[in-house]
């Protein structure tokens, strides 16, 4: 959680920060969310193409719900 | 598919797998194939491959839904071979034999393709068994072999070698005269090698030519193979020289399994040579991929590798490549240094970012322990970051094993490395092993795993917070070896432990401790914001029941927070008193001052003005005028009736006339008025004057719109470019409708070829950021089109590009182009969309191009571009192109050229092709396709075989399978699926509903119809009165299809019928039903349904109606007025007049103020009460009527009744009346109504006689005169007829055209000369003529 925090917080300020895991595995669920600051952030992060974290590329989604934050599906 | 090609062991001629027609399908599950189809197709087309547990998960489906359809068991077969590289050949076959056993005890029925599809697995896996047995089993199973099944079974003795056993059935083919195709004599080939022959092998090849088969890929192959088995490496190389020289093309492949033959037969000294020749290529990834896997799977991991690395120039931007190679060296066990040297390696060469952290997950993933400790073990000498949660599922798989042991081994090792035991280690995945925090606390210091941090502490007060147990933690809280935790870490596990216990004791203690224990709050805004903003989270989280129900304890526990000296900031404080108020529980907080803003908001809802009665209004208007009383208001309302009917001149008029009066809105409707009878002089004068640019005042964008469109039309266009920049300046909300406004003009200019316009109205346009979207760009390129002027759209169509970023017209550029031959052009064109999309979008724009403009060879080469791949989204966009524009030979086209084409959803093109032949009805196209399908050895999905089903069935033809059941699908619904079922709708037509209903019955149970049939079926019967037979097709209907609603028409024909007989429960039910899905009634439905109910007195109906309608009785066409008068006749059969005229009296009177759904006329009242000679009710009424008129001055409801009297006859109280009160002939359009409604019937001349003796001089005579006519001409009285001329003659009136024409026509039918010229036009020219002097005149 906290070098995703760390990863995004370069493209803006990270207010929250979320991975869930699944208890029953013990593995995360692939996914996680980041809430941003402003809507600004979200921009710049969607701006860059790949994201890769520690050898797993993201998807960058939207999530145009809850405003200004945003979801991200982590796979190979 | 092309991992045949790679790994077919022994070459097959594909595509013929399935030459007989594919006996029936003997059962069918409900279970969708496309599912499983599109999962392992996908998968295939995609990666080349199925993963096992992809297989495994479609075999489990298929059987969980017992009865596998035959191409279901042939695909789960089909799959068992080369298509499953991670998986050693034994097992596979294996699987493939476990398969088809299981299939077999589900009762699936095995026919030649599924033998064929055996022997393929059985050839790729490289199988040993007895063709002579396997024919026997055929045999014995009665299913013939065929051509496919004969060149399996050579193949399979070419496999051992055993060419005398592979002549045998060579023979017996030649006697059969089957055509000896190259699949054969390439099995040869690797017969005679393997038989140690390679002389007679390598002869093959000029047999072939003397047999006039020419080798192709899959020969040389066959002969690559056999040297790499035998580790020829200068006879491979030269053989590779000399195709090269030949063919020169798609070796790559075949190079790839040389290089797996070499590898098997231990030369791998000679693999660099053949890998050298191989172009690693984009394209030739998913291959590349599938030869590690498969070298790998048989322990070539190292050769394997070193293919891998052949990809590293490939690598895209910070894509991490040989994922997938570690991934399997992990399934597949491989030695960790091997693993560790592969990583680094990768690591190094940049092919990979992360490959450590990778091989773990996979380890993880793949629940081998003891390898992903290892390979934690090597991160941590790496310097890599190791995180708890990369352990949580090891704890999890021995949390699921019990094992204990396991559990502490996890813990030791992470502690050696040195890895965080953070809480959630221990409150999600250690603490879960034991009964309490505290019995694993022992367990762990037992087994020497008892490492005292911050987690262990944190997650020992989780674990017994959120287990309830508030006295441990406290107790916890309170030990002194408890270290400092900052207290957010524990909020919602205190709150739920909170939550579960009622022991206020120890929620104030816990508080206090939080509050005053140093090591609690850390935090610098200190405890008294840490504890505050506790509590109130804990407020929130409970429901309003909870607070309710905790509502003493709560009071005692901030209580006794007090007495602790508990201080929280007012921001909380606060927070907490809105939560408990909104909690209906303010008595908790006394002091509490709750601020609550109610912001009242101003409804400012402007009514729309209702449709006004033009001659009321003028007279209303001069009224007020004369009065010297405001009249902007009725004015208004008078232009906006003027601009309803169209009447521009009176319009005009009016304004002209009360111009100081004139309002905005006003205004704005004229000028809108004037637009659409484009008079834009007048318009713009308007516009300049009352809504000048600078004023701030707008007009709204639709009328703007109407204004840009005139103007264009009139070639004004810098004045329409002022108009659209106004209309950025003034802010004009833009909608999508104003959008779609803007495209319609600038299309309009372009068809007209005017370049200019459409660019600066483009311009203009989007410059200003009015619209956006990018067919709004489409215009500037089609202006060029329409003028053939290529250069000009090509060059808009580069400047769109680049200033929009949207390519546009694109197709009809290039068909253009290629249909002038213009090469340059095209060039040009390809050129820059190849740079801007890359080739492939260019090759696709050229391809369809030249399908679309019958050039097919040109269309070929483009298609087989080396590389090409496919792109489902294009395909479809041609094909769907196609089948709308009933283009049968180019989609024929698409289908055959993308035959090869990679990546091709082949079932899909044949689907768009039957699709085509479905529209067209062409079974015998449709037959084709389905042998096309066979011979391309495509599995087709249900919905096409459906499809197809449909087609041959629809046209009396034979279906040769068993056709697949499909759902509705609503793209179907279009086409009638059955005979009977178009029978009906026939009939229906016919308004036949009997016979149609009987057919019905009949085919009951056989077949489900579409939901239109039945929609048309119960509206038939209904209009025919079939209540009964109606509803039990609706019934029938519903239990069909699910969410069956009749369509609005149907029901209200249902409502009707349901008040002819009196059911108006139902009824009111039905109409209840519809308007909950948002259907509207039409008018007559609630006509007779109010009607009915105010006779049965039934108010309680009545109000309920009243409500439901109350907002869409405009839409429906009903008046107000009709619900009012039905519920005061209602009162008025429950006798109670009192009550019809307490309700009825007040609506009439503010009816007369608000003309907006006004409750104005009571006639239908007074008729019913008048004809049922309800005379008190009369009185009663028309006491009210009077009152209304001497008190309030409102008129209608008297005329109402004067009118009532002279359509009873009662021409004394008319009269009285009327001298009573004089006023009510002002009522001009009341009156004339009833003259026109009397004079549509017989009988009822009295009534025109009757107003003409009362009140002559307020009566139009000309339209009185006319009707009375008419009414005279209905009643066939001759006499009248004439006598009424001649009285016309005599007092100098003269009859409307129409009047003559009409009666003109009555005289001659009657026999009688005709005393004047007959009017020459038509009576239609006299009926429009007659209305629009009435509209004038009104």
């Amino acid at each position: 959680t906290e070098e995703l925090k760390e990863y995004f917080s370069q493209f803006g300020s990270v207010q929250r920060c979320q991975l869930p895991f699944d208890k029953d595995t013990g593995f995360h669920k692939r996914y996680c969310w980041i809430k941003f600051s402003t809507p600004q952030d979200v921009q710049n992060v969607l701006q860059k193409e790949t994201h890769i974290l520690e050898g797993a590329k993201l998807t960058l989604k939207e999530q145009p719900r809850r405003r200004r934050s945003q979801r991200r599906n982590q796979s190979e | 598919m092309y991992q045949v090609r790679f790994l077919t062991v022994a070459p097959q001629q594909e595509g013929s797998i399935k030459e007989e027609p594919v006996p029936e399908v003997q059962t069918r599950g409900t279970w969708q194939f496309d599912w499983a189809l599109n999962k392992l197709d996908n998968s295939v087309r995609k990666t080349g491959r199925i993963p096992k547990s992809l297989l495994l998960k479609v075999f489990d489906e298929i059987s969980k839904a017992g009865c596998p359809g035959s191409n279901q068991t042939l695909l789960l077969l089909r799959s068992c071979g080369a298509l499953l590289p991670e998986i050693l050949s034994p097992e596979r076959t294996e699987l493939a034999h476990m398969i088809w056993d299981k299939m077999k005890e589900l009762g699936a029925v095995y026919d030649t393709s599924h033998y064929n599809a055996l022997l393929k697995v059985y050839l790729q896996n490289e199988h040993k068994f007895s063709p002579t047995e396997f024919l026997a089993r055929m045999e014995e199973a009665n299913v013939q072999p065929n051509r496919v099944t004969y060149q399996r079974l050579i193949a399979a003795y070419c496999n051992e070698g055993d060419i005398e056993g592979a002549s045998k059935i060579l023979g017996f083919m030649k006697s059969k005269e089957l055509p000896i195709t190259e699949a054969v004599f390439s099995s040869l080939v690797k017969g005679h090698a393997r038989s140690g022959d390679m002389k007679s092998a390598e002869n093959i090849l000029s047999v072939m030519r003397i047999a006039g088969v020419e080798p192709g890929p899959e020969t040389y192959l066959s002969l690559l193979n056999a040297y790499a088995e035998k580790g020829d490496a200068d006879s491979i190389k030269k053989t590779l020289e000399e195709v090269e020289k030949t063919e020169g093309y798609l070796m790559d492949r075949i190079l790839m399994q040389v290089i797996f033959s070499l590898a098997k037969a231990g030369y791998p000294q000679y693999i660099e040579d053949i890998k050298e020749r191989i172009k690693f290529e984009r394209e030739l990834i998913p291959d590349v991929m599938n030869l590690c896997l498969t070298l790998t799977t048989h322990g070539f991991e190292d050769i394997s590798f070193r293919i891998l690395k052949s990809l590293s120039h490939l690598s895209r931007d910070n894509v991490d490549q040989g994922s997938f190679f570690l991934q399997h060296c992990v399934n597949r066990d491989t030695p960790l240094n091997k693993l560790k040297q592969f990583c680094t390696e990768l690591k190094e060469s940049k092919m990979h970012s992360a490959p450590l952290p990778f091989i773990l997950r996979c380890a993880l993933e793949a629940n081998k322990p003891a390898l992903a400790i290892d390979v934690m073990k090597m991160m941590k000498e790496e310097g890599l970051p190791i995180r708890p949660h990369y352990c949580w599922p090891l704890l999890v798989g021995f949390q699921k094993e019990k094992n204990l042991k396991g559990v502490f081994e996890v813990l030791k090792v992470m502690h050696e490395l040195k890895v965080e035991l953070d809480a959630e280690t221990y409150t999600d995945y250690v603490f879960k092993n034991f009964a309490d925090s505290e019995t694993a606390h022992a367990e762990l210091k037992k087994n020497d795993c008892l490492f005292e941090s911050v987690g262990l502490s944190v997650a020992e007060i989780k674990y017994e917070a959120a287990h309830g147990r508030l006295n441990n933690v406290l107790s916890l809280l309170s030990s002194p070896s408890t270290p400092p935790i900052d207290i957010r870490q524990l909020r919602s596990s205190l709150i739920s432990g909170f939550k579960s216990s009622n022991d206020v004791r120890l929620w104030s203690k816990i508080t206090e401790l939080l509050y005053k224990d140093e090591r609690y709050c850390l935090t610098p805004p200190g405890p008294t914001e840490a504890v505050g903003y506790f509590l109130y989270h804990l407020i929130d989280s409970m429901s309003d029941s909870e607070v309710q129900a905790k509502e003493e304890r709560l009071r005692q526990y901030f209580h006794q927070l007090k007495k602790m000296n508990i201080v929280i900031p007012t921001s909380y404080y606060s927070g907490i008193c809105r939560l408990l108020d909104s909690s209906q529980l303010p008595e908790l907080m006394k002091d509490a001052r709750l601020l609550s803003h109610k912001k009242s908001l101003s409804t400012d809802d402007i009514p729309e003005s209702a449709k006004s009665d033009v001659s009321a209004l003028e007279k209303k208007l001069e009224k007020r005028k004369a009065e010297n009383q405001p009249i902007t208001d009725v004015l208004k309302q008078l232009i906006h009736a003027l601009c309803e009917e169209e009447n521009m001149q009176k319009a005009l008029e009016v304004k002209a006339k009360y111009e100081p009066d004139m309002v905005v809105g006003g205004y704005a409707a004229l000028i809108n008025l004037c637009c659409r009878h484009d008079n834009v002089e007048e318009a713009m004068n308007l516009k300049e004057k009352v809504f000048p640019k600078n004023s701030p005042v707008a007009l709204d964008a639709g009328k703007y719109i109407a204004l840009v469109e005139a103007l264009g039309r009139h070639g004004r266009l810098e004045d329409a470019i002022n108009i659209l920049t106004e209309m950025k300046e003034k802010d004009v909300p833009i909608s999508d409708r104003t959008v779609a406004s803007f495209l319609r003009i600038l299309n309009a200019a372009a068809t007209r070829g005017e370049v200019e316009t459409v660019n600066r109205l483009h311009e203009t346009i989007v410059n200003l950021g009015l619209a956006e979207t990018a067919v709004l760009h489409s215009p500037l390129i089609t202006v060029h089109l329409e003028k053939d002027d290529m250069p000009a759209a090509l060059e808009a169509l580069i400047d769109c590009y680049k200033k929009y970023g949207k390519i546009l017209q694109l197709h009809n550029i290039y068909c253009r182009l290629i249909e002038k031959g213009d090469a340059d052009l095209l060039q040009k064109v390809s050129d820059f969309i190849s740079r801007e999309y890359g080739d492939m979008m260019a090759l696709y724009d050229l391809f369809f191009a030249f399908l679309q403009t019958g050039k097919y060879k040109e269309a070929r080469k483009v298609i087989e571009t080396p590389g090409l791949r496919a792109h489902s989204g294009r395909l479809q966009w041609f094909a769907k192109k196609c089948i709308t524009n009933n283009q049968m030979e180019t989609l024929e086209q698409l289908v055959e050229l993308t035959q090869n084409l990679f990546e091709c959803d082949r079932d899909e093109m044949y689907y768009y092709l039957l699709q085509r032949c479905e529209n067209n009805g062409d079974w015998g196209k449709a037959e084709a396709v389905w042998t096309k399908i066979q011979e391309e050895n495509v599995v087709p999905r249900e919905k096409t075989l459906a499809l197809l089903a449909n087609i041959l069935e629809k046209n009396g033809q034979v279906v040769p399978f068993e056709a697949p059941k499909v759902r509705q699908e609503p793209t179907r619904s279009l086409s009638v699926p059955n005979t009977e079922e178009r029978k009906i709708r026939m009939l229906c037509k016919k308004n036949n509903a009997k016979e149609a209903y009987d057919i019905f019955l009949k085919t009951q149970g056989k077949s489900e119809f579409q939901y239109r049939s039945y929609d048309t079926l119960i509206k038939a019967l209904l209009a025919q009165s079939c209540l009964e037979e109606a509803l039990k097709v609706k019934h029938i209907a519903e239990t069909h299809i699910k969410g069956f609603t009749l369509n609005s028409a149907a029901s209200s024909l249902l409502i009707i019928s349901q008040v002819r007989r009196d059911y108006l429960k139902d009824a009111m039910a039905v109409l209840k039903g519809m308007l909950d899905s948002g259907l509207f009634p039409t008018r007559p439905a609630v006509i007779a349904l109010t009607q009915t109910l105010a006779e049965k007195g039934d108010l309680k109906n009545l109000q309920a109606l009243k409500n439901m309608l109350e907002d869409i009785t405009k839409s429906v066409g009903v008046s107000a007025s009709l619900i009012a008068n039905a519920i005061a006749l209602a009162h008025t059969k429950n006798n109670d007049l009192d009550a019809a005229v307490e309700y009825l009296e007040p609506l009439l009177i503010s009816g007369a103020q608000n003309p907006d759904q006004a409750v104005r006329n009571i006639s239908y009242l007074l008729r019913k009460v008048s004809e049922e000679g309800l005379e008190p009710a009369l009185e009663k009424f028309g006491a009210m009527a009077e009152r209304l008129a001497s008190q309030f001055g409102i008129y209608r409801p008297v005329t109402d009744l004067f009118l009532q009297y002279v359509s009873a006859g009662r021409v004394d109280d008319a009269r009285s009346l009327v001298q009573r009160y004089g006023a009510l002939v002002e009522e001009k359009r009341t009156l004339g109504s009833f003259m026109a409604r009397s004079a549509v019937k017989p009988g009822q001349a009295k009534k025109i006689e009757t107003l003409l003796e009362l009140i002559p001089e307020h009566l139009d005579m000309e339209t009185a005169y006319c009707y009375l006519m008419r009414c005279y001409e209905l009643d066939g009285d001759v006499a009248s007829v004439k006598a009424l001329y001649e009285k016309t003659k005599a007092k100098n009136i003269q009859l409307h055209d129409l009047s003559l024409k009409s009666l003109a026509a009555f005289l001659k039918k009657v026999g009688e000369p005709v005393p004047f010229d007959e009017p020459p036009e038509s009576f239609k020219f006299y009926v429009e003529k007659w209305r629009k002097r009435k509209l004038e005149a009104s």
